[in-house]
């Protein structure tokens, strides 16, 4: 530390080692005169001989600075003393040339500051891991499908029971699932909040316990355990102020009063932060097995392989299977890391975007490793001097690396600050639904990695200058050798530069037709105009006892007033209610066609199911292909049961028969086909329609779906209306997400939207830079030649010839780089295949694009030096020489 | 006038100091002082090249200084003799008596 203080002192402050000097030897002249004075001398000739004897003050204090600056700052250290000597050396020489330097700091800042923000994403979201007690034994537990080909479901209550209980492989198992719950309370309006039904095993399974009070009783996972909660610590700070004493405390949740029973601590949100409450699992005794609605995360025995427990699971699976084949017939179970479960799907994308903004940073490097070694040149007569004065190669080497290491270190810090914008700009630009992007923070994993980025980055571009700046000499400095080589390095670099921005650009082209090729995936609905409302009606007041569906009258009451009300509003052109909104993949479920031979139980096909009012179809936009719409008559009370149903399903089940008039039973309801309908998209925008059935609500009600409401006023006053509306009917209802059907289309294509605007902005900078760097290389180039071309203009060259000369020369090079480009391009670009839709990863219009664009860009860089060269005066030049 | 003496031998300056520096630690003007006194001013120190010998000295290691006081209450710098001072003056002490020798025998010899 103390050594470290004086480095410090004696390298920023040498003002007060010189007083230090200073002191010393004006005190020696004050006693030698006070001696002469003794003698008899006048106190002035005194002064005076003392000063004469001291001899030169001022070389003296020169000599003893140099001594003691060495000694001081390094405890005799000679290697350290070098390189400080090195490192002032340095900063004063990149000060005296502030273009260059600046253009060099600004590239650094932009390359390593893009990979800091990046970094900070994947650190946040990719690599710390999860918060829970030893995550790598924690484990994601799925059911597939064989039969219908899914595979990925949900859990059922009992075969989570069943297996809980019978496996070998599981310290401890936990059940839980999503829900949205409406609290209400005196002093507040009613809020709907994201809730998890939990097992009471999940804190043991996750090793997290409540931060106050307890975790929630075995018991209380049955339908008739006590009415308890655990609150999230925000919603506990934001409602009860941190109370202590809201243990105990009730809160009114879907019209139930719970009582606090404990606060999880800070920063826990299980499975997602969203979520902000806990309601234990109430299980049913009666749950049916096949109804998959619950997650199930477990905790792998110490020692337990990812394998032994797929295994271990597969044989479970077709014990149930053998013992339900009614429920579980070509059902499988597996399991995954919960970290892969949590953060696998956006792996591939982030990791991506990672190794694309290395690309850019090499680019930066590159061009920094061109400026540098033109530096180099210039100084070749500095360099060449020295190493003539007896510096030898290595010193000259260590000089430059410590120059270089000095500008990476200097651009980190820039970078720092880049970073902090860029990586706001990214999340904004990220999918809502990115998994845990609150990590997202510069922290000490980042900035450490900012460092070493800073290093390496010194090293790469400060390695190829230095070693040409070496082999000065001083004969050959003065004659051009030394120009002929370094401009060969620097050509070659520009090269390389011009690959890496081709390959980057081809990237982003790709990305960007793919993602057009998905906006112009006719989505089945119009989108424009529509607004959605989800809405939950809470059991308390609309009871919904299962054995009485589908007669949940006060469900259906409150529906069918709902739109009444909404259809007499003005402005509303048509409202509907569907249990999901389109691209909404929503439920699917078993059906069989009347007529048709007999499958066995468990192995009927499933289809997509889409309950949906009256209005449904033109308020979306749907067409009616054949038969008719759904209409009010169908909704009263006794009406005989009908479906429509879409293309996808009549392709698949009717390609030969006539659809309308069958009877499709479904939900333990038989039905009847009166209408087609044109496909829609159910499962995002790339993918194919499933058949789909759409049964009319009032005969099969839900109390939780969407309200859609297409008007052409601005959504805002839309939403007024409906508020209005819904506090009329029934003042304690919350309603939940709100947002226009654009909004919803626009996040189904978030992820690679996301990935293809940073990809391209990546692309943009590349080439950006390797512009830069061809203006660079051709400035250097038109500089070097400016009295060759004085000379042939002189001879009768016109200004036109002298630009096409130049110009000739940098399409030469552009030619060599974009060349290379395209074949590093066409060999990385199985890479980009998995992100591509409906485009070709050796797409060749995209290729052609690509090599129009870089061409454009390095034209672009080469005129303005081609032009400054054109117009050279050859009087004026042949005069300076 | 100044006094007028031999010119110090190139070299002998930083055996002098430290053989001085072994007795006590002193400061720079003492240092000076001392060599002219026990040498009747027989030598004249170059105060110029004292104090570049002194931070040689130290920058080697065979010296360290630190600040403090004089009688007079003056603040100055003292010059503190190391254990590798110690060292280094033993053998620069046996390199001069053989050295002395040797120009000795020479010059009786002739």
């Amino acid at each position: 530390m103390r050594t470290l203080r004086l480095w410090l002192r004696a390298f920023f402050d040498s003002s007060v080692v010189e007083r230090e000097i200073e002191d010393e030897i004006q005190l020696h002249l004050d006693l030698r005169a006070r001696d002469y004075r003794k003698r008899g001398y006048s106190e002035e000739e005194a002064r005076d001989l003392a000063r004469r004897r001291f001899g030169d003050v001022a070389v003296v204090e020169q000599q003893c600075r140099r001594l003691l600056m060495v000694e001081r700052t390094q405890g005799g250290h000679p290697l350290m003393s070098n390189l400080v000597r090195e490192l002032r050396h340095g900063i004063r020489s990149l000060a005296n040339t502030p273009g260059p330097t600046a253009v060099i700091l600004v590239t650094l800042a932009l390359g390593i500051g893009a990979n800091t923000a990046i970094f900070s994403v994947v650190e946040g979201v990719l690599l710390r891991p999860l918060p829970y007690a030893d995550p790598d034994r924690l484990f994601s537990l799925w059911e597939n499908d064989r039969l219908r080909g899914t595979s990925q479901e949900g859990f059922s209550l009992p075969d989570y029971f069943d297996v809980r209980a019978g496996n070998e492989v599981f310290d401890s198992m936990a059940a839980f699932t999503s829900l949205s719950t409406t609290w209400t309370s005196e002093d507040d309006e009613p809020r709907r909040m994201t809730a998890a039904r939990v097992s009471a095993s999940l804190t043991e399974v996750l090793g997290v316990s409540p931060s106050l009070g307890r975790s929630f009783r075995a018991e209380e996972d049955a339908t008739d355990g006590s009415p308890v909660v655990i609150l999230g610590h925000g919603i506990w700070r934001a409602r009860f102020g941190e109370r202590a004493d809201a243990l105990g405390e009730r809160i009114l949740l879907d019209g139930v009063s719970r009582e606090i029973v404990g606060v999880m601590p800070d920063g826990f949100g299980f499975p997602s932060p969203e979520v902000v409450l806990y309601l234990p699992l109430q299980a049913p005794s009666d749950a049916n097995r096949g109804s998959h609605g619950f997650s199930v995360v477990a905790r792998m025995k110490n020692g337990v392989s990812l394998e032994a427990a797929n295994a271990h699971l597969t044989a479970l699976a077709s014990g149930l299977e053998a013992a339900y084949p009614d429920d579980n017939l070509g059902r499988g179970m597996w399991g995954e890391t919960l970290y892969q479960s949590t953060v696998g799907d956006t792996r591939d994308g982030l990791l991506l975007l990672f190794g694309v903004v290395g690309f850019v940073l090499l680019v930066a490097c590159v061009n920094v490793a061109g400026i540098l070694s033109s530096r180099a040149l210039s100084r070749a007569r500095e360099l060449a001097i020295r190493s003539a004065l007896g510096a030898d190669r290595l010193t000259l080497i260590r000089q430059q690396l410590v120059e270089s290491l000095a500008l990476s270190l200097t651009g980190g810090v820039l970078a720092l600050a880049v970073s902090a914008v860029a990586r706001r700009a990214l999340l904004a630009l990220a999918p809502g639904d990115l998994p845990r992007a609150s990590n997202v923070e510069t922290n000490a994993a980042v900035l450490a990695f900012t460092f070493a980025l800073s290093l390496a980055a010194a090293v790469v571009f400060g390695v190829l200058p230095a070693l040409a700046g070496s082999r000065v000499s001083l004969r050959g400095s003065m004659g051009s050798a030394i120009g002929r080589s370094t401009n060969r390095l620097r050509r070659g670099l520009l090269v390389g530069e011009i690959a890496l921005a081709v390959v980057l650009v081809f990237g982003a082209g790709l990305l960007l037709r793919s993602f057009v090729r998905l906006l112009q995936v006719d989505p089945g609905f119009s989108a424009r105009s529509v607004v959605s409302v989800s809405l939950d009606l809470p059991a308390s007041r609309y009871p919904q006892r299962f054995p009485e569906w589908p007669r949940w009258n006060e469900v259906r009451a409150f529906q069918t007033e709902l739109l009444r009300q909404l259809l007499e509003t003005p402005g509303v052109d048509s409202a509907a209610i569907a249990i999901n909104t389109p691209l909404d993949a929503g439920w699917t479920s078993r059906f069989t066609i009347e007529g048709r031979p007999a499958v066995a139980p468990g192995q009927e096909d499933e289809v997509r199911v889409r309950t949906v009012s009256p209005g449904y179809f033109r308020t979306v936009g749907i067409p009616i292909l054949r038969g008719r719409d759904l209409s009010d008559d169908d909704e009263r009370e006794n009406a005989p049961p009908v479906v429509l149903v879409n293309e996808a399903f009549v392709r698949r089940y009717f390609a030969d028969e006539e659809p309308l008039g069958a009877r499709v039973t479904q939900w333990d309801l038989t039905r009847e086909i009166v209408g087609v309908v044109r496909n829609e998209k159910f499962l995002g925008l790339a993918e194919e329609v499933p058949p789909a059935v759409y049964p009319t609500f009032s005969q099969g009600p839900f109390p939780e779906f969407f309200l859609l409401v297409r008007s052409q006023e601005r959504p805002e006053k839309v939403l007024g209306a409906i508020r209005g509306i819904l506090r009329a009917i029934d003042p304690e209802l919350a309603s939940g997400d709100v947002a226009t059907l654009s909004e919803r289309v626009s996040e189904d294509v978030a992820e690679p939207r996301f990935t293809m605007t940073v990809f391209a902005f990546f692309a943009a900078l590349a080439l950006g830079l390797a512009a830069v760097g061809t203006f660079g290389v051709m400035s250097q180039a038109v500089g070097q030649r400016t009295r060759e071309l004085g000379v042939r203009m002189s001879l009768g060259a016109r200004p036109k010839d002298v630009l096409s000369l130049v110009l000739e020369e940098g399409a030469r090079l552009e030619a060599l780089g974009i060349a290379l480009g395209v074949v590093l391009a066409v060999l990385v670009a199985r890479t980009f295949e998995s992100f591509l839709f409906g485009v070709e990863k050796l797409d060749p219009l995209t290729l052609a694009a690509v090599v129009v664009v870089t061409a454009a860009a390095g034209l672009l860089a080469t005129y303005l030096p081609a032009r400054r060269a054109s117009r050279i005066d050859p009087i004026k030049t042949l005069r300076q020489e | 006038m100044p006094p007028q003496g031999s010119e110090l031998l190139h070299g002998t300056l930083e055996l002098l100091v430290l053989r001085l520096l072994e007795a006590e630690p002193m400061n720079g003007y003492a240092i000076g002082r001392r060599i002219e006194e026990l040498t009747d001013d027989a030598l004249k120190v170059d105060e110029g090249s004292l104090y570049p010998a002194l931070y040689r000295l130290e920058r080697r290691g065979s010296v360290q200084s630190s600040w403090g006081v004089t009688e007079n209450n003056r603040r100055a710098k003292f010059y503190r003799i190391t254990r590798s001072g110690r060292q280094r003056l033993h053998s620069q002490r046996e390199e001069w008596v053989g050295f002395q020798a040797a120009v000795q025998k020479i010059l009786e010899s002739a």
